[in-house]
């Protein structure tokens, strides 16, 4: 019966373009809505899985009431009930460190699925160039652990991220943090930890990451200099672990987290709120491709439920030359099958052509673009879901027309009377 | 064999309104008969129920002696297919296709199109459609399209050929054709035909005449010409 759908179809071009525009534009944006959405996506992801540690182990950052304040400071006097607070003691203990590194630096050896572990001192500071000063975080590490764990060497600018442990006090600073302190490479920075006197640290190169939330407040310094400003010398408050495989990271922290106190945690906990705004994402964008289809489903459905009233004289020809109803279920079947994988192919192809021009869209260098380019997905999964959904949701709205065109019997049509 | 009507009764409606009345007759291989009375006489009805295209209310239709109301679906659409040919009065071709691939819609279905395609070709050419047969019926004339409807029902040499007054939209000449073509097939091929018409000149050409009036057999027996 292909033959003939085929006919059919060729022999009323109009009804069949319009029916074909319908699913043509439906998977089109499917493509080039899902290209868009999903580039932005994997961008970021990639920024979450490569720009910073899979599981992070930091320090716990224990409450302080009057429990804990009467324990450690009246141990003896709480004994007997002699100690009353008029306003309860709240806050957090200061200085936070991992208790015991060396433990966790044996266990990170010993189990496979770890690839890397970077120890890090990491401390809010306030950045200063004479009267300008900017908050921001100054990660202390030993270079040639960190570059094992994150993709920052990737993103050096200027200078080499090595050289930050090659004398005292050198930094690697974000363009964007460089740029709000007015000033350049080379250059002196004071960084105030908050209760000593600033300490005067030199630029020795420059990273983007193309995130603005990293690259205007982050700098990158020796682990003994960052103690050393904090201190805290001997001390780290953080241990970035890179995995093998990424996907592993919950249940390997969910694995670490009895073992000690400290706090640990998979880049996708570490991320929650991320996550749940692509999965928000995604619901919208399945939704707004579902209504774009049902539109043209329901396109379909009308027009080949005409043609099936128009065709029942054709109907009739064929069931008394011995054509059965499965075969005239076939016909009508087959064309809403041809106008769905018809529609979807060439919607494929423009979207696809859609998402090369969304690609070369400047986003003036935002997290979205990275440098200054949008980021599309060309995920082969995008085409064939666009392809699934097109061509089914065209079989789905042929089906209860062909059925009914299945169940006309000859007499019937010739008894109506149709032309 | 043939066919054979048992108290062949059809009723419509509700309440029913009965168009045949208990009809019994045979019609033998072979034979050429017309099936005339005035319109209302139940006569197209009757071609139906003997063609398979409809069931009687009470009775029954036999065919080289099936029951029609006992055989399978797979059964009833291979006999529409290969054994029994029908004409209309309107040409019922179907409009997206040439009259060489209409006529090739029988031999479609029973999947012998390619093999058949020389021997359709021939048969168009003795309907004097040679030239035409990639033609649509739009760019044929009503006796063309006519003819062309007469070969698809010919196409697979069924041994019934059922014709609902084949020449009521047709110019003498073409429905001169027609009849000459319905004849040689009876003749030659030795195709039993069944023709209904109006047309007492026409009738008269048959081997034998059923008149049926009110849904009954008023007359059966050589054809007269009143």
């Amino acid at each position: 019966m292909l033959f003939l759908a085929i006919r059919h179809l060729v022999a009323r071009k109009k009804q069949t373009t319009l029916t074909l525009l319908g699913i043509v534009f439906g998977s089109m944006a499917f493509v080039a809505i899902s290209g868009f959405m999903l580039g932005f996506q994997y961008f970021l992801l990639d920024q979450l899985i490569n720009n910073d540690a899979h599981i992070r182990i930091s320090a716990r950052e224990d409450r302080v009431d009057h429990e804990v304040a009467n324990k450690d400071l009246y141990s003896k006097l709480d004994k007997n009930g002699l100690v009353s607070w008029v306003v309860d003691p709240s806050g957090t203990r200061s200085n936070p460190k991992i208790e015991n590194p060396q433990g966790w630096a044996e266990i990170l050896k010993k189990d496979p699925r770890v690839e890397a572990y970077s120890p890090q001192f990491s401390a809010q500071v306030l950045f200063s160039v004479g009267a300008i000063a900017a908050n921001g975080k100054l990660i202390g590490s030993e270079p040639d652990m960190q570059v094992r764990v994150t993709n920052i060497q990737s993103y050096i600018k200027t200078g080499k991220f090595e050289d930050i442990s090659s004398g005292g006090n050198r930094i690697i600073v974000g363009t964007g943090l460089l740029k709000k302190l007015g000033s350049g490479d080379g250059s002196t920075i004071f960084v105030y930890n908050g209760r000593d006197k600033p300490v005067p640290f030199k630029v020795i190169g420059t990273f983007e990451t193309g995130g603005r939330q990293i690259d205007d407040t982050t700098a990158f310094g020796a682990l003994i200099d960052v103690q050393k400003l904090a201190g805290q010398p001997n001390e780290i408050n953080n241990m970035a672990v890179r995995l093998i495989d990424f996907n592993r990271a919950r249940e390997t922290a969910h694995d670490w987290q009895p073992l000690s106190p400290d706090k640990v945690e998979s880049w996708d906990e570490i991320n929650a709120a991320f996550l749940n705004v692509f999965r928000i994402q995604d619901a919208m964008r399945y939704m707004m491709i579902a209504t774009i289809l049902l539109v043209a489903g329901f396109g379909i459905y009308n027009i080949l439920n005409v043609v099936v009233t128009q065709k029942k004289k054709e109907i009739a020809i064929l069931r008394f030359i011995g054509y059965e109803p499965g075969d005239i279920l076939q016909l009508f079947f087959l064309q809403g099958i041809i106008l769905g994988v018809v529609g979807s192919i060439i919607g494929l192809i423009l979207g696809y052509i859609a998402c090369l021009g969304i690609e070369q869209i400047s986003f003036g260098g935002g997290p979205m673009g990275g440098g200054t380019m949008m980021k599309v997905s060309f995920d082969p999964m995008i085409y064939l879901r666009a392809f699934l959904f097109g061509s089914l949701a065209a079989a789905f709205a042929s089906l209860m027309p062909a059925r009914s065109a299945g169940k006309l019997t000859p007499i019937d049509i010739i008894r109506s009377g149709a032309e | 064999m043939g066919l054979l009507a048992k108290n062949l009764v059809k009723s419509f409606g509700e309440p029913p309104t009965t168009v045949l009345h208990g009809l019994n007759f045979s019609i033998k291989e072979g034979e050429f008969v017309s099936l005339t009375g005035r319109s209302g006489s139940g006569k197209s009805t009757l071609l139906y129920l003997l063609g398979a295209l409809d069931a009687p209310t009470s009775g029954q239709v036999e065919i080289d002696g099936h029951d029609l109301s006992t055989i399978s679906s797979d059964e009833l659409h291979r006999l529409r297919n290969q054994s029994i040919g029908f004409v209309f009065q309107f040409h019922y071709l179907l409009p997206e296709l040439t009259a060489l691939e209409n006529v090739l819609m029988p031999a479609r279905k029973a999947k012998k199109d390619i093999a058949m395609e020389k021997t359709i070709r021939e048969l168009l050419t003795e309907f004097g459609l040679e030239g035409k047969e990639n033609r649509l019926p739009r760019q044929l004339s009503g006796g063309e399209q006519q003819r062309v409807a007469i070969a698809r029902a010919l196409s697979m040499s069924p041994k019934y050929l059922f014709a609902d007054e084949p020449t009521g939209a047709l110019d003498t000449a073409n429905a001169e054709i027609v009849m000459g073509l319905f004849e040689k097939a009876n003749r030659e091929l030795g195709t039993t035909v069944i023709l209904v018409t109006h047309d007492p000149a026409f009738a008269a050409r048959a081997h034998r005449q059923i008149k049926l009036v009110d849904g009954r057999i008023d007359s059966d027996g050589p054809p007269t010409t009143n």
